[in-house]
């Protein structure tokens, strides 16, 4: 093993960053995905508040929505060549907090306050909060 | 006579081959990559890599994982806990030596 000296060895130290660096820049992938998604939920949401108490209008907006998430997922996930260390944990993390607010605004919004446009709006924006946080972290871990 | 005190006693012989220290600092910033991502941004050819990446797996440095992506196969390469910690300590060698030169004990004890 040859020794290196402080010239060689800061060049390796430079050749660490700038790999970290292109690691980075190749993981926009998941905040696209990530953005899309906030998105995708908050159209809904908002949707499902303009559908009213039509049933076509809920039904309609829930297909466009499993489209728009199927198209999503296709478009960006399976070309992923790499994930930043620790991604699935805070991919999780995310992923968690969405289900959770989506979840209780679904169950709340269809059962209590179907057809009442301000409830839905506010659940929009609470359910598409989550993923945006999301997002703007991975994109933050990138710069 | 005293022991090593040049930090460079403490570089890891698997780590320091070029090549190797590319893959590895790759795969420091990665939970998992795959071989071809990794092949091009290290820029060497399949050969090479997977040359390489045996020795790195031969020293539990890396794991390799073979998949499919649709009917494509894909092979994903990532750090173990002992080469994530090799990496860790050869990398805060380096930025030891690159942060100066060590004064010649012997010279200073004349």
């Amino acid at each position: 093993m040859s020794d290196p000296d402080h010239t060689v060895a800061a060049e390796l130290v430079a050749t660490a960053d700038r790999l970290q660096l292109a690691v980075d820049a190749a993981a926009w992938r998941l905040v696209v995905w990530l953005t899309g998604m906030a998105v995708a939920t908050t159209l809904y949401l908002s949707g499902l508040g303009v559908a009213g108490h039509s049933d076509a209008g809920v039904l309609t907006m829930s297909g466009v929505f499993g489209v728009c998430v199927a198209v999503l997922c296709l478009a960006t996930l399976p070309g992923a060549a790499v994930f930043r260390t620790g991604m699935e944990r805070r991919l999780t993390r995310t992923m968690l907090g969405w289900a959770l607010v989506f979840g209780a605004a679904m169950a709340l919004g269809l059962t209590v306050f179907r057809g009442n446009l301000a409830y839905w709006l506010v659940a929009a924006l609470a359910a598409g909060l989550p993923l945006a946080i999301g997002a703007r972290a991975e994109a933050r871990l990138g710069r | 006579m005293t022991g090593p005190a040049h930090p460079r006693h403490r570089l890891d012989e698997v780590i320091h081959q070029p090549v190797r220290f590319s893959v590895v600092a790759l795969l420091a910033a990665a939970s998992e990559a795959e071989f071809g991502f990794v092949r091009d941004t290290v820029e060497v050819s399949d050969s090479v890599l997977s040359k390489q990446v045996a020795i790195l797996e031969q020293a539990g440095y890396v794991a390799v994982r073979k998949g499919y992506v649709g009917k494509r196969p894909r092979t994903w390469l990532r750090l173990t806990p002992a080469g994530r910690s090799s990496f860790a300590d050869h990398l805060g060698t380096l930025r030891d030596i690159a942060a100066g030169p060590v004064p010649d004990r012997s010279a200073a004890a004349r």
